[in-house]
Formats: C-alpha cells, sequence, structure tokens
C-alpha cells in the first residue's frame, strides 16, 4: 500500500495538533513531516528526505512568508512538480490571484470544524478538488 | 488804408484801397451805393450796410436769415437784429453794436462773439467783421457789416470742451494719471497724477529714460522690452503692462498698470504715443492675499489627505489584521470545541455548553467577516466594467439552490440589462438581498426579481441625476416585511429589527448593499409592509 507523504509548513503547534487529529480519520495511512518556518521547509526539501507528495503550506508565518516560500519551493528541481497546498486561515483575493500564479495548486481556506477539515484534506489526496480555491463544503458540488 | 478791408473767414477778399474803390463813383458810372449793394447781394454769406449816421441801408438775404425779421430801410440803426447779446452776456446796444463802435469810436469788434435772438426763438451766434467805407477826402461815408455764422462751430467747441470736462472728470474720479511720450522729443507729459504717483515734481521735465528708472529692478527689463515692441512700428502700438514702480520722493513700492496707444502720422512712423496709468496697489496687495490664502488651503487640503491616505491605509491594515489576527484564534475556538463535541459521550449537558459556544463563535465569525466586508468595500471604488446582471443573478441563484430547495421557495426572474459596474460587489448585492427574502420569510416564500425603465417620476421623486440613464431593480418577497418607518434604518450597519433568535444575521447585509449601490452612484429604497413583504428598489446608472 502506498504511503501519502506531507510536509506541512506551519509555525502554529495547534494547527499542527488539529492537522494530525483530521489525517488520524482518513485512510490509508498518511506520513506527514512538520516544518515551523518557510526557512526550515526549504532546508528539509533540498536534504536526503524525501520527496513529500504533497506540501501544505502556511502563509502567514514569521520571517519567510508564505509567498517567498512557494517562489522558493518553485525554483528547487527536484520538487517543482510536487503540488503545494496553501493552507491559510484568511483568504484575501491580492493572496489567492498571487499564489495562482506563482504556481500553487489550490488554496484551501482552513476550516472551522474537524469534519469540514477531514472532507477537504480527503477531497484533497483523492484528487476531488476541482477550482483553484477551497473552502468549507466547497468541493462537496 | 488797412481797416477798410472785406473779410471773409479771417481772410481779405477785397481790398478796396488797392483797387482804389474809394473815389467819387464806381467803376462804370454807377454810385458807390449801387456798386455797394450790388456786392453784398453778391455775397455769399450775411452782409448789410449802413450810412453813416447808422441808418441801415442794404442787406442780402442770409442777413435776412440771421435776423429773422425784415428790417426797415433807413429806419433799423447800425444792425438789423432783433435783439443781440456780446459774448460777455450783455446786450447789444445802438452804441455797443460793432458797425456803431466803428464809425463812432473807431473801434474795432475783433473777436466778439455775437448771439442774435430771433422773434421766433432760436438764435445764431455770428462774428461780426465790420469795416469802414470812406469818400476820397477820407471823410466815412458809411459801413459794411459782414456777419460770420459761427453757431455751428460754436456748438461743435461746446460739445468738445464738455466731453474734455467730461474725460477730466472721469480721470479724476478713477485716479488715472494720464501721459503722452513724443518720440521726436524723447519727452513724456505727464499729468501732476502720474508726477504724483511717480514722485516727479509737478514742473520737472521728464524724458523715457527717467520715466523708466522709477520701474523697479525685477520689472524693469520686461517693461522695456515691451515697451520697445510696443513701438516697433511693425506691430499694432499698443500695451498694457502690469508693473511695480517705486515713488522717487517716498521710495515707496506700488503696483501700476500702465496702457498705452501710438499714433502714427504715416504708416511706420510713430508720432505721439498716449497712455493712462493707474494705480493698482491695493488690487495687487489683495491678489497676492488671495493667492497665499489659496495656496495655504491648498496645503492643508494635501495634509488632509495625505491623513486620509494613511487612515485608509491604516484601515487595510485593520482588514487584514482582522481577517487573519481575530479569525485565527476564533477558529481553533470553532475548530476545538468540533473536537470536543465528538467525544461528550452524549452528555446532553455538554453538549447543550458546546452548542452554545458553537453558535457565539459562529456568530463572531460572520461579523468579523462582515465588517471586513464593509470596510474593503469602502474603499474599493475601480474595477467598472460591462456587467451582466442577469448572468450574475443567475450565478447567486445557483449558489442558494440548497436554500431555496430547503425553504421551497419560489424564485421568478425578469429580463435583466447590462450595465457598468463592479460584478463581484453586485453578485454580492444580489446575494445579500436573496439571502435576506429567504431568510426573512414565512413559509414557501414567493421571490421575484425584474427589471423596468426609470420613468420621469421616479426621477424626480428619487433626486436622480436627469442626464442619467438608469434601470430599476425590484427585488420583491412576500416575507414578514417590517413597519415602513423603519425603511431607513435598515440600511444602516449594526441596525437590526429581528432578534437573533428568529433570524440570522449581523445587521451588516443591507448596509453592504447600500454601500455597493453608493459605490455605482445609484439608490436603494425599501418599501414593506408587516406581514405582507418586502420590496427593494435599486436605482443603477446604465453606463
Amino acid at each position: 500500500m502506498h504511503v501519502i507523504r506531507c510536509l506541512l509548513v506551519d509555525d502554529d503547534v495547534d494547527d499542527r495538533e488539529i492537522f494530525n487529529l483530521a489525517l488520524t480519520e482518513i485512510e490509508p495511512s498518511i506520513e506527514v513531516a512538520w516544518a515551523a518556518s518557510g526557512l526550515e521547509a526549504l532546508t528539509r526539501l533540498s536534504g536526503d528526505d524525501g520527496k513529500p507528495d504533497f506540501i501544505f503550506l502556511d502563509l502567514n508565518m514569521p520571517g519567510m512568508r508564505g509567498t517567498e516560500c512557494l517562489k522558493s519551493i518553485k525554483r528547487l528541481p527536484a520538487v517543482e512538480h510536487v503540488p503545494v497546498l496553501i493552507y491559510s486561515t484568511s483568504a484575501h483575493r491580492k493572496d489567492i490571484e498571487e499564489t495562482a500564479t506563482l504556481g500553487a495548486a489550490h488554496f484551501l481556506k482552513k476550516p472551522s470544524t474537524i469534519v469540514a477539515l477531514v472532507m477537504m484534506l480527503r477531497d484533497v489526496f483523492e484528487g476531488k478538488v476541482k477550482s483553484f480555491y477551497y473552502e468549507d463544503g466547497s468541493g462537496d458540488s | 488804408m488797412k481797416m477798410d478791408l472785406v473779410i471773409a473767414d479771417n481772410k481779405p477778399i477785397l481790398d478796396f484801397s488797392a483797387l482804389g474803390l474809394v473815389a467819387d463813383s464806381a467803376p462804370g458810372g454807377i454810385t458807390w451805393d449801387t456798386f455797394f449793394d450790388a456786392f453784398i447781394q453778391q455775397m455769399p454769406v450775411a452782409a448789410y450796410r449802413c450810412d453813416a449816421a447808422g441808418f441801415l441801408r442794404s442787406y442780402n438775404q442770409q442777413a435776412l436769415k440771421i435776423w429773422g425779421r425784415t428790417p426797415k430801410i433807413g429806419a433799423d440803426l447800425w444792425c438789423g437784429s432783433w435783439k443781440a447779446s456780446h459774448k460777455d452776456g450783455t446786450n447789444v446796444t445802438f452804441d455797443s453794436a460793432p458797425l456803431a463802435q466803428l464809425l463812432t469810436r473807431g473801434k474795432n469788434s475783433d473777436g466778439d462773439e455775437i448771439t442774435v435772438m430771433r422773434p421766433d426763438g432760436s438764435f445764431s451766434i455770428i462774428k461780426p467783421c465790420p469795416q469802414v467805407i470812406r469818400n476820397p477826402s477820407g471823410i466815412i461815408i458809411g459801413g459794411i457789416n459782414i456777419l460770420i455764422d459761427i453757431t455751428a462751430q460754436k456748438k461743435y467747441e461746446t460739445e468738445i470742451l464738455a466731453s474734455e470736462e467730461r474725460l477730466r472728470m472721469a480721470v479724476t474720479t478713477v485716479e488715472v494719471g494720464s501721459w503722452e511720450y513724443n518720440p521726436a522729443s524723447g519727452i513724456v507729459n505727464c499729468d501732476v497724477r502720474t508726477r504724483e504717483l511717480l514722485g516727479f515734481t509737478p514742473t520737472e521735465w521728464i524724458d523715457l529714460p527717467r520715466l523708466l528708472e522709477t520701474i523697479a529692478a525685477p520689472d524693469k527689463l520686461r517693461v522695456i522690452q515691451e515697451v520697445k515692441h510696443a513701438l516697433d512700428p511693425a506691430v499694432k502700438g499698443n500695451f498694457d503692462i502690469t508693473c511695480r514702480v517705486i515713488n522717487r520722493k517716498t521710495g515707496r513700492t506700488s503696483y501700476i498698470r500702465g496702457k498705452g496707444q501710438a499714433f502714427t502720422e504715416k504708416p511706420g512712423h510713430i508720432v505721439r504715443v498716449l497712455g493712462i496709468v493707474m494705480d493698482i496697489t491695493q488690487q495687487a496687495v489683495a491678489k497676492n492675499e488671495l493667492e497665499q490664502k489659496v495656496a495655504d488651503k491648498t496645503k492643508e487640503l494635501r495634509q488632509t489627505i495625505s491623513q486620509l491616505e494613511r487612515s485608509n491605509h491604516e484601515l487595510e491594515q485593520f482588514a487584514y489584521i482582522a481577517s487573519h489576527d481575530l479569525q485565527e484564534p476564533l477558529r481553533k475556538i470553532q475548530t476545538f470545541c468540533s473536537i470536543i463535541d465528538r467525544r461528550t459521550n452524549g452528555d446532553p449537558v455538554l453538549e447543550n455548553y458546546v452548542a452554545k459556544i458553537d453558535s457565539s463563535a459562529g456568530r463572531l465569525s460572520r461579523l468579523i467577516g462582515d465588517v471586513l466586508d464593509y470596510s474593503t468595500l469602502s474603499h474599493e471604488q475601480g474595477g467598472f466594467t460591462n456587467t451582466d446582471l442577469g448572468k450574475e443573478l443567475d450565478t447567486i441563484i445557483s449558489d442558494f439552490e440548497v436554500l431555496i430547495r430547503e425553504k421551497k421557495a419560489n424564485v421568478t426572474t425578469g429580463l435583466l440589462p447590462i450595465i457598468k459596474g463592479i460584478p463581484h460587489q453586485l453578485r454580492q448585492l444580489f446575494s445579500n438581498l436573496l439571502s435576506n427574502s429567504l431568510k426573512f420569510s414565512a413559509d414557501e416564500p414567493d421571490i421575484s426579481i425584474t427589471s423596468e425603465p426609470v420613468t420621469e417620476e421616479h426621477l424626480a421623486s428619487y433626486n436622480l441625476n436627469p442626464r442619467q440613464a438608469y434601470t430599476l431593480i425590484r427585488f420583491r418577497d412576500n416575507g414578514i416585511g417590517f413597519d415602513q418607518k423603519y425603511a431607513e434604518r435598515i440600511f444602516l450597519i449594526f441596525q437590526r429589527l429581528h432578534s437573533e433568535k428568529t433570524t440570522l444575521g449581523t445587521g451588516i447585509g443591507l448596509a453592504l448593499c447600500r454601500k455597493i449601490v453608493d459605490n455605482h452612484h445609484g439608490i436603494i429604497v425599501a418599501e414593506s409592509e408587516q406581514g405582507i413583504g418586502t420590496t427593494i428598489k435599486i436605482f443603477l446608472p446604465v453606463f
């Protein structure tokens, strides 16, 4: 059975816990690595940790902003084709447009319930997300 | 016999002495009386003859015209007029008549002007030219008086004097000085006012260089060039200069305006330049003060704009913070709340508390979202493009499909126009209105959205711009409605007519609608009746 490997780039410990909690409800098993900053993410991706299947990237982080990190990821030949999913609390039109231009796969707005998050992640892994922007329930239709 | 001349217009036309006419008889054997009478008849101007005693002997038609009466030959003395007065206003008596004065006292009335009054009330002003007639022995045998009518000339003279006086009065009243420049002599004749203004004494001579010396240094070169240009025979020859001058006596600076016109005798040859000069110091000072005030106000305005820009920027910052920093902890409350909810093990008390936390957090989240929308709309003005209202409405209706089905709502739409608008704002407008209609509805709501042309009455009663084409969108529902007295209040932010218990909502929805319509320079109004339904009327400019 293929193990899905994810990299979550998020400075927020709570969000990491919520993310992990949601993953436990998803089959098959998913392996998640965690980077607390953009710089840490780039270090991991340039190292020998192996290539993840999905990168979840928060935008609002101290130090290197998510958009900067996205730009750098897309310049790394080893991972330039790995889908990067923006994973953000805020959904500014400007941010959505900018990340789309920079080559993000989707823009996911962090849901406010665990059920919604489980649904969102399931949609992502099963390739059911159709539009670039995705928020609570928008994957239903 | 120098005196004995017949003159007209002050020029001798016949010199009797030179012709030797003081003889016993005139040429051809006729008497001198006959000769002179015939001569008088031929004269082109008024003339008459008296004998040595002063009795009138003959006159011509022109004389009759001046007198306005027919005098009696041999009876009227010295003159044929009815009444006459001298230049000084005294009456002409037998004694003071010009011919009487010449013949009896040898006094010539040169320069006198006599006003001859006619019985019909009219008058003529004449210049008398009395002449003596002597016999060969030198004895005076009579006199001829030629009357030169100068009425018209006097009339013109009076008119010229009056207009000169008027000009003088005007110049005095408006405080204008005058001057005249003679290029041949280089002298500038200035009146007293011009001299006072520039600080010259009333008598000292002024030439062009001395005049130009009074001009303040910063303006001097410009004025000299303009004067030079005006004196150039190739140009029209007038100028209008405003400059500063420094009074030679007081050293005070004043602003003057000088206007001049060059006069030519033959093309290219200026003989004189006439002009006026005005003291415009007060106007100039007032103008400078005004300009200073405008500059001050502009500066204030710039400061205000920069403050506005700053506060706009702060607002954007706030919007960002509101949407992220406030949403972030709230989202976590909601998420952890949802985690607890699944671990209550069916404890009803715990479930109730979790539901309360979730409901409050949900409401806070909507509030933050709406405030953010409102603040974003407040400074978002651009992005106008052709917007198909029908298409945008269809999108919104399909977004609400689930709710429409749940509520068993019947939504009908008419044909909506394409207008110049901001698409996402108009979608939000429709979304908020449709959401309201579904929210505040009884069972099975009936909602219709139609458009119609705007009438003259609409333009007048809603104070719309009559030069602008509008479309009227009607959003009608059969919901719970509200008292018409609240029709304005519903569009204010955080004004809610219904409690949270019966409806969902933050009190921003309709305020957002008004903001959007304002952004489109339109008008939104509500008409409602409790229990019957509500109609929202939206007037939107078409382009």
